[in-house]
């Protein structure tokens, strides 16, 4: 096995990018036409970037565009954009192993990747906001925190065993950067319900519990379901469970479905492999639809405008300097400034936090923070195809 | 010997990335902190429903408990509560006010009231210009350190629902749940936009704050005609604007007495709609220029309906400029001019407090007496008839008005009054 094959080793396979097509396969822009595939265009198989399919169509369905998904179709969706921020968090979750020395190297790695990139951009807006005067509707240490937590997300194409070294390294710093900023997200909507730091902290502590609970009432039926349907019912029903009560006390579904997810990884039996082989039937149909409700969600505003450009920019900075502080982990397997190349491209994870924030916070600076997150997310996918194109040249 | 060179070559070179791209982002972070965020529009739409509204039960005490926490956290800003001075030299009063600039805040006060203090909050309010009709007052406040967001506002519908009241106490702003019933709108001519009907009686301090749910602002609560009322947030942010420049506080003083027309008045005057001219003082300004009988339809190109009506825009006058009142005169329109007198210096001029409406041959009627109003405090209540300013039997609202404006500080105005006990007589002191 070759060094670049290690973090396979050591860590399993990447659990949510390990469907996308390698990227280096993708010629120049290429990764723009893919989604149109057929299937992937449906949501029912995996696109190397479905945001920036999905979320220009979604705001074409939107109540400022088509009209088809309406104020209050989008306020029925609530509840599912809950269910599948939760299936998200399940497969983070499922992807942390912590009982190798290697997995947890590369999640250190991957927290030294995410805090760089939330520090810079939480920072940069935190002080921008204030010598901007901009009027908010929540605390701007916040509202700076949730943008860093929105930018600190990754999302690295899986790689072939052939191809570029760095690559399987960065896929699975990429699907590890989201465990620390999912953490502070928590603390952060604590802190939007609860302004007190211990209140908000005892929230987040809460939503962990709770997701620990589900987790465990899980292992214990998922097992002993006496069939697929029953045990389909057992899967549903718990997701079901992170994401309502996560939505109940104003908290991340993706936080309480991360812990579900550790706990199921980490319990002896096999309901991590039961979760996931049956969330696998759902994710990309969920993605799908968090990605267009994201895009209906869109709220063109003056905020969104000035968040937008610094939050694009400071993200960039933030995940080449990231990408420097992860090498340090891995020293010699791969340069700072590839890694930080190959974590460029934002996935999901970003806007669904945005989304889940905005559920919280229905006010025009959550609608800002979303739209800012979602065009950056979206900028942050054309960068990342020419950055790579770059990198494959050189 | 060259494997070491090539790293030490490739680690100088990320060194330089590295410097480079810290560079660059304080260099972008340095010009980026130059602009300033423009204030951002005030956009009146009522906002979509909230996440999770339409699924969620009826809300329940424990809903409403945690979204009024939440209300009190984001209105915190620009919600104040000023400690007033009554004009009467009574207790001070802890009233809401409503930031809307940065050191701007629009809040219900009396003519003569003071603003003291805000509480909770260094600095001293300084009143700007106080609205004697609408009775409300743009006061200076200090700005604070930070930006402050402005508050959005929406249209109270007409439906049975649930809002957040914001009140004043000693402790600061207070922020309650509030049950409305179904609501209907009603024109007065001192507002320029109809104000939405409150139920029978006021379900919450006069001058508090009605915000949505949702964090919108919904409006003011009065007193006005004798039922409780809504002021959209529309006219108090235009009423804001409007004091902010230092508007009139009260109408001057043409020395006239108007009654509304009755249909046997107006088709005997040959018109359909306006104020009656009752009485002229020779000495005031529209001595010699107005006559009884007299209809004044228009103050400029403003059309008047009632008394009220003319005062209201009197009072939008521009001091000391002439005013061009559109009266007819046994049957013919005609244009005529009148210099208002300039305002008093000094203190602003003080109100009794008491709303009257003529009774004809009889007197005046109490409609409203303002709460912490001089008046209050002489035991007269709504209802009442004025028969008697002084030993003159049967005064109209204006020479009682007139009567009060004309005494010095300190001095007391007597009037005659029959109530349900039976009559007597009371002093209202001006402060």
């Amino acid at each position: 096995m070759s060094r670049a094959d290690e973090p396979y080793r050591e860590a399993g396979v990447d659990a949510l990018d390990a469907q996308l097509p390698a990227a280096e396969t993708l010629p120049r822009l290429a990764g723009l036409v893919r989604p149109l595939r057929t299937r992937a265009a449906l949501g029912l198989d995996a696109a190397p970037a479905p945001a920036l399919l999905f979320v220009p169509v979604g705001f074409l369905l939107g109540p400022r565009a088509l009209g088809a998904l309406s104020e209050d179709a989008l306020a029925f969706l609530d509840v599912v954009v809950s269910v599948g921020l939760a299936a998200l968090g399940i497969f983070i979750g499922l992807a942390l192993d912590l009982r190798h020395g290697g997995g947890r190297r590369l999640l250190a790695a991957a927290s030294a990747e995410a805090l760089v990139t939330l520090g810079v951009v939480a920072g940069a807006m935190l002080f921008l906001i204030g010598r901007w005067q901009m009027p908010l509707d929540v605390s701007p240490v916040v509202a700076a925190l949730v943008l860093g937590v929105c930018a600190a997300a990754s999302s690295a194409s899986a790689a072939r065993r052939d191809s570029d070294p760095v690559q399987p390294l960065a896929t699975r710093i990429a699907d590890l950067d989201d465990v620390l900023p999912l953490v502070l997200g928590a603390y952060a909507l604590g802190l939007l319900r609860i302004p007190d730091p211990a209140g908000a902290a005892w929230l987040a502590a809460a939503t962990a519990a709770a997701g620990l609970a589900v987790g465990m009432a899980g292992w214990l039926l998922f097992e002993e379901a006496s069939g697929p349907a029953e045990r389909g019912v057992f899967v549903l029903g718990a997701v079901a469970l992170l994401g309502g009560s996560a939505a109940y006390v104003g908290q991340s579904a993706l936080f309480a479905g991360m812990v579900a997810g550790l706990a199921w990884k980490v319990s002896p039996g096999r309901a991590d492999r039961i979760i996931r082989g049956d969330l696998r039937r759902i994710q990309h149909p969920l993605v799908v639809l968090l990605l267009l409700v994201a895009g209906a969600s869109l709220a063109p505003s003056r905020a969104a405008l000035w968040l937008f450009a610094p939050l694009v920019l400071f993200r960039l900075a933030g995940k080449l300097l990231g990408g420097w502080a992860a090498s340090r982990v891995f020293p010699g397997r791969a340069t700072p400034a590839d890694l930080g190349a190959y974590l460029i491209p934002p996935g999901v994870i970003g806007i669904g936090f945005a989304l889940a924030f905005n559920q919280f916070d229905p006010s025009p600076t959550g609608a800002a923070i979303l739209t800012a997150t979602t065009l950056a997310s979206l900028a942050g996918e054309l960068l990342a195809v020419v950055s790579l194109a770059e990198l494959r040249r050189s | 010997m060259p494997t070491l060179e090539r790293r030490t070559r490739s680690l100088r070179r990320e060194g330089r990335l590295l410097a480079l791209i810290v560079v660059v982002s304080v260099g972008v972070l340095a010009v980026l902190a130059q602009f300033r965020f423009p204030a951002p529009a005030r956009v009146e739409v009522v906002p979509p429903p909230a996440p999770l509204e339409r699924l969620a039960a009826r809300a329940t005490f424990e809903e409403l408990a945690s979204i009024v926490a939440s209300l009190e956290r984001r209105t915190r800003p620009i919600l104040l509560v000023l400690r007033v001075a009554p004009g009467n030299g009574g207790a001070p009063r802890f009233v809401p006010a409503l930031r809307v600039a940065p050191d701007l805040a629009l809040v219900r006060l009396l003519p003569g009231d003071r603003p003291e203090a805000i509480v909770d909050s260094e600095g001293t309010p300084v009143l700007l210009g106080l609205d004697a009709l609408q009775r409300l007052a743009a006061v200076r406040i200090p700005a604070p350190a930070g930006a402050v967001p402005v508050i959005e506002g929406a249209i109270l519908d007409g439906g049975p629902r649930y809002v957040a009241v914001a009140e004043g106490s000693p402790a600061g702003a207070v922020i309650r749940p509030l049950f409305l019933g179904r609501s209907a709108t009603f024109a007065d001519p001192k507002w320029e936009r109809p104000l939405s009907l409150l139920g029978a009686t006021l379900p919450a301090q006069e001058g508090a704050l009605v915000i949505s749910l949702q964090g919108r602002l919904l409006g003011m609560t009065i007193v006005e005609q004798g039922v409780p009322a809504l002021v959209p947030h529309e006219v108090l942010l235009a009423a804001a604007r409007r004091l902010e420049r230092g508007s009139p506080d009260s109408p001057p003083d043409l020395g006239i007495d108007l009654q509304a027309l009755t249909p046997a008045l107006a088709h005997a005057l040959g018109t359909t709609t306006g104020a009656l001219v009752a009485d002229v003082d020779a000495r005031g300004p529209a001595g010699g220029r107005l006559q009884v009988t007299d209809v004044i339809e228009a103050v400029g190109d403003a059309p008047v309906a009632s008394p009220d009506a003319f005062r209201v825009q009197l009072a939008r006058q521009v001091r000391g400029e002439p005013v061009v009142l559109r009266i007819v005169r046994g049957g013919e329109r005609m244009d005529v001019s009148l210099v208002p007198p300039p305002p008093a210096p000094g203190a602003p001029p003080v109100d009794s407090g008491l709303v009257l409406t003529p009774v004809r041959g009889e007197g005046a009627r109490v409609v409203e007496v303002a709460a912490g109003s001089p008046a209050s405090d002489s035991g007269i209540r709504p209802g009442d008839l004025v028969a008697y300013l002084g030993n003159a039997a049967s005064p109209t609202p204006d020479r009682i008005r007139r009567a009060y404006a004309a005494l010095a500080h300190g001095e007391s105005l007597l009037l005659g009054i029959r109530q349900a006990e039976g009559a007597r007589v009371v002093a209202i002191r001006k402060p």
